[in-house]
């Protein structure tokens, strides 16, 4: 699903060159579940922004769902986002001025889909979190474990095969965060990959792989080394 | 996805209220600020006879002394004189013809108690009535017949006559000018002329109130406004040797305009005014080289404004006004800057849900688009302030002022038409947009992953 080989990417201010992370080697197969852990600062995120398309590397490979995407347009990149991968931030990120099936609904009018598709999948979605009665409601309106609920099913809408979750639970209560986790595991096992950054122990091991980054290198990885899969030709999206 | 970014932009504006109201209004300001002085400008290059101005001709004939030209670099005197115009009303080639010039008279009211008043004077002959196609409230121009035996008759316009009488309905009336009595056989309704096209000393002025036959101008003492004459006068200007001088003199005076009515009639009068001048040269007249200019009203405005002061001024102010709508353009840069950075955040979740760069650009480009037009709009609003307040200045205690009648005389030149409205809300969208390319650029390059921490 996502072959990242000798990912570095740095960050220059002008008086300094911070190194996010460095040569990191990660394969992550089709249906995982990786937990993507590590003290603030590691290069956790980053590693997620790059895995999400949102930045970027300065050096390294990356092939996503057997496409390389090091060298697409920003179009092309933005078109894979919307395609391939769900996002649910720490922070919920939910737009406040619209509804809670129009927050759904985003990423799917950016795909084109027609109105009545993107309410059969907004439906549905809002199902799968528990929140069907909720959707005319406004962001302001829900508490934060609904919120991010709803920024599960606003990942979910679209169907995609990979899910990158940035401490999902960071701003959540232990009720709560059980809740989502349990969700998470749940779309996890209908076969969405899924890799979440997490600075929580329990949250971490829960997931079935655990990855480890420390000064922006991998230190550890739970899951055994594996071959890298054979490997589509590059793609025009 | 169009209907996405335009209702997202629709939410931009709505979410950003002061700042989008801030960047309308410094594009109404600068359109309306802008668009009087265009307006003006526009309706001073209008063509104010639109149908017969391929028909009606200026006539200019250089009789000039030999040492210099009238005007640099070679033009020759805009006006006749009374022997040119004189000789030239004998010939037959166009079909309707007048000499004229602008004065001043003096009304005496009949009221008891009424003092005398000026009025701006065109002197004339009755083809200008068939040529220029004023509209009449009552009655209409004298006739030739009037011109030839210099009949007592007046025109005037529809405010003179409703100072004078208390009445639009006053053919047949008579009244005293420059102590002789004449009858009023039209009444003019208020006729808006702009640029006077057919005296252009000053395009501005409005269209006279009072028109005498040319033959009565030495009976009246109507002594022309713009004079001139190529030598120096055997004695200073006087009422007793008013006539003598402008009779048998040199000095010029007489706006000639002819109607021709096709473009090989307008070929043979200009031969025919050339040969006429060729003529005169043998009697030694006409010393310098053959000059003689015939125009049609497009080509007379032309000429006659292109080293005009007023015309120039207009321009210059046109300049000056589109500099301060840059400044205002420029103002609304830093303002969409300021707006579309805000909304950074919110940008980079659309950006990571999937928007491209080119969708956010766009969007930003619809969210211009939109204030650009209303502050379009709201520009010809202050606009047709601006043009109101400017009619006020220029037309405060003009004789239509003065009458209480509401003529509307000038009214067309201070009022805004539908293309200087266009123009207005292109031009808001031109600015509008190139205001707002830098500001959507900058803030659809923002990396989507530097804003997701918060929103």
């Amino acid at each position: 699903m996502l072959v990242m080989t000798q990912i570095a990417k740095s960050y220059i201010t002008s008086t300094v060159e911070t190194r996010a992370v460095s040569a990191i080697d990660l394969h992550v197969k089709q249906g995982e579940f990786v937990a993507l852990s590590g003290p603030s600062g590691s290069g956790k995120t980053t590693l997620l922004n790059i895995a999400g398309l949102l930045e970027p590397t300065d050096t390294g490979t990356y092939h996503l769902d057997g496409r390389d995407v090091s060298s697409l347009s920003d179009r092309q990149r933005s078109r894979l986002r919307s395609e391939l991968i769900g996002f649910i931030f720490q922070g919920f990120n939910l737009l406040p001025d619209l509804s809670v099936q129009d927050n759904i609904e985003l990423p799917l009018r950016l795909r084109g889909l027609k109105s009545s598709d993107r309410r059969a999948r907004s439906d549905k979605a809002l199902a799968t979190v528990g929140l069907s009665n909720r959707a005319s409601h406004y962001p302001a309106q829900l508490s934060g474990g609904q919120q991010q609920r709803i920024a599960v099913a606003r990942a979910i809408a679209g169907d995609p095969k990979l899910i990158l979750a940035d401490e999902p639970t960071g701003n959540l209560d232990s009720v709560m965060s059980a809740q989502i986790m349990e969700l998470l595991r749940e779309i996890n096992r209908a076969g969405t990959t899924i890799v979440m950054v997490t600075h929580d122990v329990e949250h971490a091991r829960s997931a079935a792989r655990r990855v480890v980054i420390r000064d922006g290198r991998l230190q550890e990885d739970s899951a055994a080394p594996i071959a890298a899969p054979a490997l589509a030709p590059a793609a025009t999206v | 996805m169009f209907g996405f970014l335009l209702s997202s932009a629709l939410g931009s504006i709505r979410r950003t209220p002061i700042l989008s109201l801030l960047a309308v209004a410094t594009i109404a300001v600068g359109i309306g600020v802008s668009i009087p002085m265009m307006t003006v400008y526009h309706h001073m290059n209008a063509n104010p006879m639109p149908e017969k101005g391929q028909r009606l001709f200026r006539v200019n004939l250089d009789n000039w002394n030999a040492e210099r030209p009238f005007r640099e670099p070679n033009d020759p005197p805009p006006v006749l004189t009374l022997q040119d115009a004189r000789n030239l009303a004998n010939a037959t080639e166009p079909s309707a013809r007048a000499g004229m010039y602008a004065a001043q008279a003096t009304i005496n009211p009949d009221k008891p108690g009424s003092r005398p008043f000026k009025v701006p004077t065109r002197v004339t002959e009755s083809g200008f009535f068939s040529m220029f196609e004023p509209r009449f409230i009552a009655g209409g121009g004298w006739d030739v017949r009037a011109d030839a035996s210099k009949e007592p008759v007046t025109v005037i316009g529809a405010a003179l006559s409703q100072r004078l009488f208390g009445t639009t309905e006053s053919v047949g009336s008579q009244l005293i000018v420059n102590g002789r009595r004449l009858t009023v056989v039209g009444v003019l309704a208020p006729w808006q002329l702009t640029p006077m096209f057919y005296d252009m000393q000053d395009p501005f002025a409005a269209v006279e109130d009072l028109f005498v036959p040319l033959g009565l101008m030495f009976e009246l003492d109507l002594v022309p406004e713009f004079w001139r004459s190529p030598y120096e006068l055997p004695a200073p200007l006087n009422y007793a040797n008013f006539e003598s001088l402008f009779t048998a003199g040199d000095i010029v005076f007489v706006q000639y305009w002819v109607e021709l009515p096709n473009a090989s009639l307008a070929a043979s009068y200009r031969s025919w005014l050339d040969r006429y001048v060729k003529e005169q040269k043998a009697l030694g007249r006409f010393p310098r080289e053959l000059n003689n200019r015939l125009d049609d009203v497009g080509g007379w405005i032309e000429y006659s404004m292109k080293d005009s002061r007023d015309a120039g001024g207009v321009a210059a102010l046109i300049v000056v006004m589109l500099l301060f709508y840059a400044v205002c353009l420029f103002n609304t840069v830093n303002l969409l800057l300021t707006k579309f950075l805000r909304s950074q955040a919110r940008t980079c979740v659309v950006r990571a849900l999937g928007a491209s760069q080119g969708d956010m650009f766009v969007q930003y480009l619809i969210e211009v688009c939109i204030l650009a037009l209303l502050g379009g709009l709201a520009g010809i609003g202050l606009a047709l302030f601006g043009l109101d307040a400017a009619r006020d200045l220029f037309e405060h205690g003009s004789a239509l002022a003065a009458s209480g009648v509401a003529t509307g005389g000038t009214d067309g030149f201070w009022k805004m038409d539908m293309s200087m409205a266009v123009i207005s809300v292109v031009l808001a969208l031109i600015g509008g947009c190139a205001a707002g390319i830098y500001p959507a650029w900058r803030a659809c390059r923002v990396s989507p992953a530097s804003g997701l921490k918060s929103i």
